[in-house]
């Protein structure tokens, strides 16, 4: 199992978008995989059509003692499971007001991601106690970051925070939303050294059709392969999982 | 959660069941899918037998393959260019090593091919989620010597996680509303019977429900035919080499039919018998040296395993060589099968077999239940004798001795099996299955020093082996040794304790067992 949260301080950079393109990607690649939705906004599960709602709510999700199986709903598209989100997401960090919280959070996510080959957990935007406990459960960090100053400037953020935390996660930004036509857009992917760390080589262009998936309610690669975004994010797919670190104990 | 499927039988046809379900429920039509998909397994059926299916979904230059369990579950399941031939073949991780667990070295070998088209509806809430999946299927069936086989149509209903309750719904208007009813069997078993198979159609063990009553002729005459029809149902895999265990029961049944004829003697004409006994002797060496080089190079790779990593390779010639004599032995051993000499045998005994005549020695006409009973007690006896008389300065072909008398043993406890109570004999078996273990394998590693002495003379003579070589066989040969030493200190403890503890009387002197068929028709 192979846990990764898209993750980013600031909102509305395609966090979204690119855990519900991978997540189908990798499932549609044979690989059991659940996307785990812990944004309150709940758009993951918009986008598969499933109801907002997790019975007992946030409470029954980080203290519950039944398995989070229960909560979990197939979507209509094979091997790609969803956790729902509950509107109560809102208050998760009152819930893990103790590291006893966090790490039963951990644990049962943990718990359920046996059954699966990758987790994707879509985060909300901030960071939070519910993001610290993301850091720990996760493999690996993707970071959408909009080529502009200030998603630099948070990417910055995060980086410095983890290395002060001492956190193993592995960080993987990509530039989302790119719209070359526009000079600052160029300027800022063209200079990688600038970044404050590595960034992924595939970058998702700006497009209209990534909007289209929230009225459609599906995955962009499931209704247009071959629209420039879709076939940016299967390349980032491809790139994401060469550059998985081995999971620990894994045969050379 | 399993999927429940429904034959399409008249009245009820395809398009009546989805009109009917569409005025009942919002359903939305997702299209007709064709699929190719083939069901493997080992020949044994190891799989289906640990509850479970392998099977194979065709994609776009690629396949997916799944392991699923009969309740459903999924156990795995990767995308891969092609369907592995074995466990081993799998990327490393948790998929390989469950399954090679399962599978161990047998070849995953394809059962049956269907080729489908699903018209799919998809039953969805308010929100356009499908909430239930229905399927309905049209295919064909192909495998085995049969050709092309239609498939009966079938509905599938395939529940979605999370929605039971939409999924009993729509299950209950299937069967009371329009009538249908659940198919007793699920798609490999309909596809089986189409091209003339049923799961589990071959074992390697002896089923056979034998009557204490019954003349020993006749009794061991349906023995030997069981055990003749496991040779020669692995015969193919053998030439083929389709994988070791092949060759491995072949000589198993060879090997208890000679224990059944040596053993039980008195039964049939002796002429006939030593004829035949001396026939399956010659089977037992033409088989014997493959049989050897396969155990030895599927220890050399776990050996290998175990050296340091900077010297692996050096036993790649080593391990070339003994392929080479592999491929030679078998050569020989081909040779052997398409002889004269094996046509007449198989003629011979396919006729001896099939004859109803009555045997002519002095114990054919007696109940079979007393002659096994007298024969197991003999061979018990032979093995504490010798098992008594082991040491730890015992030379190792006095051991093999010991070997070759636990084996005898064993061979007719699994052929009269049937005759005792199931539950105190298999403790007996299993007991003398772990004393066997060990003699099996200190005769293993005997067998293997020797080998790996010869293929140091021979790789030297033929040039073929440098420094790095003969010091990783050295060391190599240190530690079958002392794996050696080990293995027959434990086995001086487990012979006394088997020669001790073990008691045969407790099963042989409990009521024989009487078929439950023939029980019934008594009452």
């Amino acid at each position: 199992m192979r846990v990764l949260a898209t993750y980013n301080i600031k909102g509305g950079v395609g966090k979204t978008s690119a855990a519900v393109n991978l997540a189908w990607l990798a499932a549609a690649a044979g690989s059991r995989t659940l996307v785990c939705d812990l944004d309150p906004q709940g758009a993951a599960t918009w986008c598969f059509r499933v109801r907002m709602k997790v019975r007992g709510g946030g409470r029954k999700l980080v203290r519950g003692k039944r398995p989070l199986a229960r909560f979990v709903r197939e979507t209509d598209h094979e091997g790609l499971d969803l956790l729902p989100a509950d509107f109560s997401y809102r208050h998760l960090d009152l819930l893990l007001d103790s590291p006893k919280y966090v790490r039963r959070l951990t644990r049962r996510i943990g718990a359920l991601g046996r059954d699966y080959d990758y987790v994707l957990i879509d985060c909300a935007p901030s960071i939070s106690l519910v993001s610290e406990a993301v850091f720990t459960i996760a493999d690996a960090l993707i970071v959408p970051t909009i080529p502009a100053a200030l998603s630099r400037r948070t990417l910055r953020q995060l980086v410095r925070h983890l290395r002060r935390q001492g956190t193993a996660v592995q960080v993987l930004p990509f530039y989302s939303m790119v719209d070359r036509r526009r000079a600052l857009h160029r300027r800022i992917c063209d200079a990688p050294d600038e970044m404050p760390c590595p960034m992924l080589a595939t970058e998702i262009p700006y497009s209209s059709a990534v909007e289209q998936m929230s009225a459609r309610r599906e995955p962009l690669c499931a209704f247009s392969r071959v629209n420039p975004a879709a076939r940016a994010y299967a390349a980032l797919w491809s790139e994401i999982a060469r550059r998985l670190a081995p999971p620990p104990g894994a045969a050379s | 959660m399993p999927n429940h499927a429904y034959l399409l039988d008249p009245p009820h046809s395809a398009a009546e069941v989805v009109s009917r379900l569409a005025d009942r429920f919002p359903t939305r039509r997702e299209g007709t899918r064709a699929s190719a998909r083939t069901y493997f397994d080992t020949f044994d059926w190891r799989l289906y037998r640990d509850a479970g299916t392998f099977l194979s979904d065709a994609l776009d230059g690629s396949c997916l393959v799944r392991w699923d369990g009969f309740d459903g579950r999924r156990r795995h399941r990767a995308a891969l260019p092609a369907a592995p031939d074995f466990a081993r073949e799998l990327p490393a991780g948790g998929f390989r090593d469950e399954l090679q667990a399962v599978a161990g070295v047998r070849r995953l070998l394809p059962l049956v091919r269907i080729a489908r088209r699903s018209e799919r509806v998809a039953v969805v809430d308010r929100r356009d989620k499908a909430v239930v999946r229905i399927a309905l299927d049209r295919g064909t069936a192909s495998g085995g010597t049969r050709r092309l086989r239609r498939l009966p149509a079938t509905l599938r209903l395939v529940p979605l996680a999370g929605y039971d309750r939409h999924c009993v719904g729509v299950r209950r208007f299937l069967e009371r509303d329009i009538g249908l009813a659940p198919a007793d069997e699920g798609e490999l078993a309909l596809a089986l019977a189409a091209v003339g198979r049923r799961p589990a159609d071959y074992t390697g063990k002896l089923d056979l429900r034998l009557d204490p009553a019954e003349r020993t002729d006749r009794a061991l005459r349906r023995i030997l035919a069981a055990l003749w029809a496991v040779t020669q149902a692995n015969e193919d895999g053998l030439r083929r080499d389709l994988d070791p265990e092949f060759l491995h029961d072949f000589r198993v049944a060879v090997r208890r039919t000679r224990s059944c004829l040596g053993q039980v003697r008195d039964v049939f004409d002796e002429a006939a018998r030593r004829r035949f006994a001396d026939e399956f002797a010659w089977l037992g060496q033409l088989t014997g040296p493959p049989r050897d080089l396969d155990v030895h190079l599927q220890n050399l790779r776990g050996y290998e395993a175990e050296l340091p990593m900077a010297t692996r390779g050096d036993l790649a010639p080593l391990a070339d060589h003994l392929e080479r004599r592999r491929r030679a032995a078998r050569g020989r051993q081909t040779a052997g099968l398409d002889s004269a000499r094996y046509r007449g045998l198989q003629r011979a005994w396919r006729g001896f077999l099939e004859t109803d005549a009555a045997g002519t020695g002095a114990n054919a006409a007696r109940p079979v239940g007393e002659t096994a009973a007298e024969r197991i007690e003999r061979a018990c006896a032979r093995v504490r004798r010798r098992g008594r008389a082991l040491s730890a300065e015992t030379p190792a072909e006095t051991v093999h001795e010991l070997r070759i008398a636990c084996k005898k043993l064993r061979y007719l406890l699994e052929c009269f099996r049937s005759l005792f109570e199931t539950g105190r004999v298999d403790a007996f078996i299993r007991a003398l299955k772990r004393l066997q273990d060990d003699l099996g394998e200190y005769n293993d590693l005997q067998v293997q020093r020797r080998a790996l002495g010869d293929a140091a003379d021979e790789l030297l003579a033929a040039g073929g082996a440098n420094a790095a070589t003969l010091l990783s066989m050295g060391r190599l040969l240190e530690r079958l040794e002392s794996r050696q030493r080990k293995t027959r200190r434990r086995l001086v403890a487990e012979v006394g304790r088997f020669a001790s503890a073990a008691e045969p009387g407790e099963f042989l002197a409990a009521r024989p067992r009487t078929p439950t068929g023939r029980s019934r028709r008594r009452s």
